[in-house]
């Protein structure tokens, strides 16, 4: 009895059966019953579009043009998210130090970003370093007011890496406090000093719970981008607010730009889901 | 023992860099920009037929075209850049672009950060109503009314009697409106009066070019607007520079002198017949 072959593999109760069989069931007809509804989601907004009377003739002709900021977008973007991971592990690990002046630089920095509006940061990026650079350059620092002006695309990139780091950086100090005392302890009993702790235990369970608000905050990001059109970057609602006022047609074009940021994100979104079931797949099975 | 030697190199590359910065600073603007041979020319995108994107998406319109040929006189190619219009009058430009042509008013409080040159063209300022409204049938009508305008321009400085233009005599009207709504540009004020009577505005003002172009072209087949009245007043239109840059005395000079040939030749004129259809160019 003992041996597990005997046991009887495939044969499964009719009544177990039964059940198993009901429950595939409601799953089905469940996914079937999402898709309508999505469906019939989709076609009630085209039908709003529609009555409200959009020009569609005029948002097909402006698409490839608009679409061609396409590029600036992703761009900051990429660059953008990039610049606040970096400022996101620095930042947890400085709030996280013992060190008092690396402790008190990293919670003044999430304090100060996150409490202000990031529209304001942009222009502060913009408006306020060159003259900070003026000052420099009054104070006999040649060249300073160079380094300090800095043009739109760059400045865009710093701001939101900046501001986002800032939120970021609450969500890696998360997730690191997340994982359990007893992996440390393990972890120093081994032998390891801190760093090869962080790199070899903390970071690489972290980063499963960090991931899915990270993506999030990318999504978030994407759409943030257009804060850079203000600094007269050709990006995708740069494009769409000035086409739709050369012809006093706002609307077509804001509906265009944001059907397109909204597609960018269900492809972002799906993406997020792939590298998401890729990190838990130690944990999570799907029978 | 290296670090320090990386460290100091590093610090030598940097002084380096900035004494050779020391010395290109006593060069002024306009030897500056003929020396880079590209003019940058800051515009506002955002109005037609001034500066507006073509059917190719490129920038078009009356001070594109000026600024192409003020750079042809000087002998240097031109560069756009677009930021937004309160970026430029803001002043303090630190060099990311050299000049505004973007037909802009020289009121006092500008005058505090930037240099006008003399004026290119001169617009009129303009009232519209709506297509179907009946009630209104002189400026006076307009007491008490909501009307749109957009922000940062004279325009809505006019409407609360604070509008100051260096010799021009501004003569207010003598009714206050009920309701002052702002826009970022005037081309949203025109978009929400057409929406209907009185919907959201029952009056906007903003230049006669741009209210005839929306008439002309926009809304998608010609707005639903009319003009109301004669201009309320004139407004000289100039090219700008940026106070804070050092040494601008002789771009500005350069500028007026290339201004007075295209006034001279007929240039201004000619650009002015082809994007607004009439001669907004006054006898010099």
């Amino acid at each position: 009895m003992n041996d597990p072959s005997e046991l009887p593999v495939n044969e499964i109760p009719p009544e177990a059966q039964a059940v198993l069989n009901s429950i595939e069931d409601t799953q089905t007809r469940f996914k079937r019953n999402l898709a309508f509804s999505l469906a019939g989601l989709v076609v009630f907004l085209f039908f709003v579009l529609y009555i409200i009377g959009l020009d569609f003739r005029f948002m097909a002709r402006w698409l490839g043009f608009i679409m061609g900021g396409m590029g600036y977008t992703l761009l900051v973007s990429v660059l953008a998210i990039t610049l606040a991971c970096i400022l996101a592990v620095l930042g947890a690990l400085g709030r996280l130090s013992r060190n008092p002046v690396i402790n008190s630089l990293a919670t003044a920095y999430v304090s100060l970003i996150r409490g202000t509006p990031l529209l304001v940061q942009v222009y502060m990026w913009y408006l306020a370093l060159p003259q900070v650079g003026q000052a420099l350059e009054r104070m006999g620092i040649a060249g300073a007011q160079r380094w300090f002006t800095l043009p739109a695309l760059v400045a865009g990139i710093l701001a939101l890496g900046v501001c986002y780091g800032a939120y970021m950086t609450e969500i890696v100090r998360a997730g690191m406090q997340s994982i359990g005392v007893g992996q440390r302890e393990a972890a120093k009993s081994l032998g390891m000093n801190s760093s090869q702790m962080l790199r070899r235990i903390i970071f690489p369970q972290a980063l499963r719970v960090i991931i899915p608000p990270v993506s999030n905050e990318f999504i978030a990001m994407v759409k943030d981008s257009s804060l850079v059109s203000l600094m007269g970057v050709w990006e995708l609602s740069y494009r769409a607010i000035k086409i739709g006022r050369r012809y006093f047609q706002s609307l077509e074009m804001l509906v265009l730009v944001a059907l397109i940021y909204w597609v960018m994100c269900i492809i972002l979104q799906s993406v997020q889901e792939r590298v998401e079931a890729h990190m838990a797949r130690g944990d999570r099975r799907t029978h | 023992m290296r670090k320090h030697l990386t460290v100091g190199m590093m610090m030598l590359a940097l002084f380096t860099f900035c004494a050779a910065n020391a010395f290109a600073g006593g060069k002024s603007a306009l030897d500056e920009i003929k020396a880079a041979g590209v003019m940058v020319v800051s515009t506002d995108a955002n109005y037609a037929p001034q500066s507006y994107l073509n059917e190719k998406g490129e920038l078009e319109g009356f001070d594109i075209s000026v600024a192409k040929e003020v750079g042809k006189r000087l002998g240097v190619k031109v560069k756009f850049v677009t930021p937004d219009w309160d970026l430029i009058t803001a002043g303090k430009w630190g060099k990311r672009w050299d000049i505004s042509i973007g037909s802009m008013t020289p009121t006092k409080e500008r005058k505090k950060v930037l240099l006008f040159t003399m004026p290119y063209y001169s617009s009129p300022a303009q009232f519209a109503i709506h297509k179907a409204n009946t009630t209104i049938k002189k400026i006076n009508d307009l007491a008490g009314k909501t009307i749109g305008v957009a922000t940062e321009t004279t325009y809505e400085r006019y409407l609360n009697h604070n509008l100051q233009i260096e010799d021009v005599k501004i003569v207010y009207q003598d009714w206050k409106p009920g309701k002052l709504v702002t826009y970022p540009t005037d081309a949203n004020a025109i978009e929400d009066l057409s929406l209907g009577d009185g919907a959201r505005l029952d009056a906007i003002l903003s230049s006669r070019q741009t209210i005839a172009e929306a008439i002309r072209s926009g809304c998608g087949k010609g707005c639903p607007i009319k003009m109301l009245g004669d201009p309320p007043y004139y407004e000289p239109l100039c090219f700008a520079l940026d106070k804070t840059r050092p040494n601008s005395e002789s771009l500005l000079a350069e500028l007026n002198k290339i201004i007075r040939s295209m006034y001279d030749d007929g240039t201004l004129v000619k650009l002015s017949m082809k994007f607004f259809h009439t001669n907004m160019i006054p006898k010099l």
